[in-house]
């Protein structure tokens, strides 16, 4: 049954431009890295080239475009729905409300979690454009990138519950920029930094010291679980106990 | 008849909460900044450096960065009303000119901007004056940050106006939008005639000739949105 939720949700979103945000954010991370890297900073001698290179094509990214991003997804997913009064459609199949907001759901990672993947072609295309040849740090790039992966769980899961309440997209992207936007003065904090669920993309996603393997502190760990648990209960529960009015 | 429109515009807007955005945007910079400046007061406040120009310059990002995502939502939600109901073919049927929707619309975007940018200006005064940075208030610096800023975004408002008018799926104006906000941030690498830019580098303290890019700004956001409310005014509406 989800396996062909799965299907038909697949059949919506080929033909959305949702492919156009995805392909964006990685490319606008590598270019203004490459820009970034070329006029700013030096080369520190001993360390890793790609470790070296890494926080910079990335900082920009994780800060700002990342939550934006899971916002446009979600009301993107939303917005087949939403429009046309397909919400009236969709649940009165016999499917359950819950199975169609976790096909949603899925989707939404699985996007993400494609950003990401395009983000690491990127990080190799900008590597190799700089003529590095040191050997690539495999293992650091994957921990950096599920990591930020991981830790967009609250915010999309959050996202899509709020495109699922309102109809048009401008509210659900004023929320998520209301909450994206102190992230630029928050992860400079470091009381608030570990706390701010939407600064976590970047703490994850920025390594603790330049070694290859880095602890991710318990504080984002825990901040990260709780606030998936809470953020995809609570639209779950949401959605299956809504009247449908549209 | 131009006040006409933009009342019955402005009827429209009522319900999608655009005052409380416009409203809420330097509302949540100062509250935030006010947050920032209690939490570090130590390293941000010291007794004889300029305490207001400190302030306008910590406050310069975040305040750019909302005008810019505040005016992607806004040229959103003035064409959005339309886009969602349909409802283009009914509007410029009306026997008004199609341009004049069009300016009516920037119009709004504008005014609504203007509200924020003297909000903004109030804010940063209390919160200099509660942060106790004495009375002498460099009223020209501020007002300047505000508005010069606005000026600068100008060309940012036509622009987004523009795509949200013409394309009926609002997320590629969304998504410019947003990169544009990523631009803005990265400006100390971006080449400087990148439009998102301009309010940045308008700021009165954050660069040696920003009065060139205010004028850019207003000069280049006037002469598109005379472009786009021509082509706004030619072309067929499809739907």
């Amino acid at each position: 049954m989800m396996f062909k939720l799965i299907k038909s949700e697949w059949i919506k979103v080929r033909k959305s431009p949702v492919w156009i945000p995805i392909l964006i954010g990685p490319m606008l991370a590598i270019g203004l890295g490459m820009l970034d890297v070329n006029n700013n900073h030096e080369y520190k001698e001993g360390i890793n080239r790609w470790v070296w290179m890494y926080p910079m094509l990335i900082s920009f990214y994780s800060i700002m475009f990342l939550p934006l991003l899971s916002g446009i997804i979600a009301s993107l997913l939303c917005r087949f729905e939403h429009l046309t009064g397909g919400w009236k459609q969709m649940l009165t199949l016999p499917v359950s409300r819950s199975k169609i907001y976790l096909t949603k759901l899925a989707y939404l990672y699985a996007a993400l979690g494609f950003t990401q993947l395009l983000l690491l072609l990127g990080v190799l295309i900008a590597g190799f454009m700089r003529h590095i040849t040191d050997p690539v740090p495999w293992l650091f790039i994957f921990k950096s990138l599920f990591g930020g992966w991981i830790a967009l769980f609250p915010l999309a899961a959050l996202q899509l519950f709020i495109s699922t309440v309102w109809k048009s997209f401008g509210m659900p992207f004023a929320i998520n920029i209301a909450l994206t936007l102190p992230t630029i003065i928050v992860v400079n904090s470091d009381t608030l930094g570990p706390y701010y669920p939407w600064a976590q993309p970047f703490n994850a996603m920025l390594p603790s010291g330049n070694s290859p393997l880095y602890m991710v502190p318990s504080a984002l760990v825990w901040v990260i679980i709780v606030g998936t648990f809470l953020t995809v209960s609570s639209g779950w529960l949401y959605f299956a106990k809504r009247d449908i009015y549209s | 008849m131009m006040r006409r429109v933009f009342i019955s515009d402005w009827l429209k807007m009522r319900r999608a909460w655009v005052g409380s955005l416009a409203i809420l945007g330097p509302a949540g910079v100062i509250i935030v900044n006010a947050a920032h400046y209690i939490i570090k007061y130590n390293d941000l406040v010291k007794p004889d450096s300029d305490n207001w120009a400190n302030l306008v310059q910590n406050i310069h990002p975040l305040l750019v960065a909302t005008l810019i995502l505040g005016i992607t939502l806004l040229a959103s939600l003035v064409t959005g009303l339309e886009h969602q109901a349909n409802s283009w073919k009914m509007l410029c049927a009306l026997p008004v000119p199609k341009f004049k929707l069009y300016l009516s619309k920037f119009w709004i975007v504008i005014c609504l901007l203007i509200l924020s940018s003297i909000l903004s200006v109030l804010g940063t005064t209390l919160l200099g004056i509660s942060l106790g940075f004495g009375f002498s208030i460099p009223l020209t610096t501020i007002i300047f940050e505000s508005f010069g800023i606005l000026a600068a975004a100008t060309f940012i408002v036509s622009i987004q106006l523009w795509l949200s008018a013409v394309i009926s799926n609002q997320v590629i104006p969304l998504t410019i939008g947003v990169v544009g906000v990523v631009f803005n941030l990265a400006y100390k690498v971006m080449p400087h005639w990148i439009p998102w830019v301009y309010p940045f580098l308008a700021g009165p303290l954050s660069s040696p000739n920003n009065e060139t890019y205010i004028v850019c700004g207003l000069v280049f956001g006037i002469v598109l949105l005379l472009i786009g409310g021509i082509h706004f005014s030619k072309r067929e509406i499809k739907q």
